[in-house]
């Protein structure tokens, strides 16, 4: 009696099967590290009715369409573990869309030839692991160099930092790919980006209210504060007129007028502008500039516009200029830039969002100060701001930041889930 | 009465006083828009020298800090730019944040290519500020939209 493997069932990936594949990529999506892990993906459906395996190829191309259509800015990729022959899903249009990808794990797949490999040229990895694969071994000494010609950026092979090669400058001028990574948050100081979001988030919730009257509070009483916009005639119907852009306007005159001076004639012309909603999770952060006398932070994103004639979707850059006063700060500068958003922004707008995203985007000072210790001036600082933002008195805020390492962030983050789950008791919000 | 009329007097050549600042502001910053844009688009090599040593660079979220950081970024990573301005405007700082060291916002907005690629939209602010008679950049932000 002889035994012969019969090929697999085809099984078409129905819409069923489309929504476990996402919510299993969802849970092993990791959003501060935009890391996805599909590592032994078959495991994860073990047991089931339904089963994903990976190696399956309209599984794989399944799960390309939903990293391209959800998660387009991921940078890392693990594939290990999923008796992978080829990775030809991650095709032209896949690396054209998802274009921050730098490191990608292939180990332990059956990968048999590098002419697999080179289908990949054009991602610009900077790690790559393929131990495990057949391929590798097949050539020999020959693996490290072959590598080395289809990604020219790598810095770790393997789990080793590449060797360096002695080689000609053929073209050493940059491209596009030597550009870095974007990152949706910058801040100078961690104990100043605390503030700059709190103050962000009030802002917000006041900017995007039926009344924007108490801005009065944010702006200093000598205040400047200018907008400028650009887009098609049509479509800037209601910001155009009060728009001072120098390379639009003829006279000079017109020029100065349009700086709104004083924090009354400010907010009344705030006043004016369509109301709006503004979406968190489109927000980048740049607080570039802190001192003893002045901060400068720079916040983008989108706005839908609640009234007006248009009733569209924007883009904005928004960058204030703020001085002490007080516990907090007020804005001496602000600029305003309104235009309509390209297709990719608005493929990432939603309608409700908070600013967990922005809070829990990893910046790189960050990484610097974590270990350090927060003097008592700080701490002072960071428990108002803490007690502002959660309604908790003084004291249990302090409590709830000390207990998180003076981390605003985590402590934001424990405070909400303590929230919803009932644990904090009514005592803590008694001023 | 006299003093009165003295009063109104003064209030009206201090309005002009910040009117002639303003259009002076208007002026620094069409120029400097102007020099900067170009020398990034066809004499790269020069730009470096536009920035204070203590500069500070933040590019997409990424923080290049010093004249030589920047230099090297601008060199070595930067593609060759086609910058096409659409937009311009800029506001005087105020003492009470800089003192008497002049020091002006500016927020631009346009598209940009690199590469011969396709366009980009791009908004970017900076602080520019006097130094040795000349303006300098303090703080350049920059953000692809």
């Amino acid at each position: 009696i002889t035994m012969e493997a019969t090929t697999p069932p085809h099984v078409p990936v129905n819409s069923e099967l489309t929504e476990k594949i996402k919510t299993e990529m969802s849970r092993r999506y990791n959003v501060e590290k935009k890391a996805l892990n599909l590592n032994a993906f078959h495991k994860s459906f073990a047991g089931e009715e339904m089963y994903a395996p990976l190696w399956r190829s309209n599984v794989f191309c399944k799960v390309v369409e939903v990293i391209i259509e959800n998660i387009p800015d991921v940078q890392a990729i693990d594939l290990s573990n999923n008796k992978l022959l080829n990775v030809d899903p991650l095709n032209a249009d896949f690396r054209r869309k998802v274009t921050d990808l730098r490191i990608l794990y292939l180990k332990e797949n059956r990968v048999a030839n590098i002419s697999y490999m080179e289908k990949l040229k054009g991602l610009n990895l900077t790690e790559l692991n393929c131990s495990g694969n057949p391929f590798k071994d097949r050539l020999g000494s020959a693996y490290t160099d072959r590598i080395r010609s289809i990604f020219p950026n790598l810095q770790t092979l393997d789990d080793k930092p590449m060797p360096k090669k002695i080689g000609f400058d053929e073209d050493s001028s940059p491209t596009s790919n030597s550009l870095p990574v974007t990152q949706s948050k910058f801040a100078k100081s961690s104990e100043a980006e605390a503030l700059v979001l709190q103050f962000m988030e009030q802002y917000f919730k006041l900017y995007d209210s039926d009344n924007r009257q108490p801005l009065l509070d944010a702006y200093d009483e000598n205040a400047v504060m200018s907008m400028s916009c650009f887009g098609g005639r049509d479509s800037m119907k209601d910001y155009i007129e009060d728009s001072r852009n120098f390379l639009k306007i003829y006279h000079e005159n017109r020029k100065v007028r349009l700086l709104q001076t004083g924090r009354l004639p400010i907010v009344s012309f705030l006043t004016k502008l369509p109301k709006s909603t503004h979406d968190p999770t489109t927000f980048t952060l740049d607080l570039s500039f802190t001192s003893s006398t002045f901060m400068m932070f720079t916040v983008t994103g989108m706005f839908k516009e609640r009234e007006g004639s248009e009733k569209r979707v924007r883009h904005f850059n928004r960058c204030f200029l703020v001085v002490p006063r007080g516990s907090g700060f007020c804005i001496v500068n602000e600029t305003l830039f309104i235009t309509d958003p390209t297709s990719e922004n608005c493929r990432k707008f939603q309608t409700t969002s908070s600013m967990e995203s922005l809070k829990n985007a990893s910046s790189s000072a960050q990484q610097a100060t974590t270990s350090q210790e927060v003097d008592q001036a700080t701490q002072r600082t960071l428990a108002t701001a803490f007690s502002e933002l959660t309604g908790m008195n003084l004291t249990w805020s302090a409590q709830a930041l000390s207990e998180n390492q003076w981390n605003y962030d985590r402590a934001t983050t424990m405070f909400q889930q303590a929230k919803e789950a009932g644990k904090i008791p009514a005592e803590a919000f008694v001023k | 009465l006299i003093h009165f009329y003295k009063r109104i007097l003064i209030k009206m050549s201090e309005k002009d006083e910040l009117h002639n600042k303003t259009l002076e502001t208007i002026e620094h910053v069409q120029k400097f828009a102007e020099i900067f844009y170009r020398k990034l688009d066809e004499d790269r090599h020069s730009v470096g020298n536009l920035y204070l040593d203590t500069a500070t660079l933040t590019w997409n979220g990424n923080n290049l800090e010093g004249g030589e950081n920047i230099k090297s970024f601008l060199l070595q990573k930067l593609p060759k730019t086609d910058h096409n301005l659409l937009c311009l405007d800029g506001q005087n700082l105020p003492a009470q944040a800089v003192g008497e060291q002049t020091t002006i916002l500016i927020t631009a907005s346009g598209t940009v290519r690199y590469d011969k690629k396709s366009s980009v939209p791009f908004q970017q602010n900076f602080l520019i500020t006097e130094k040795d008679m000349k303006w300098r950049i303090a703080v350049d932000n920059f953000r692809s939209q």
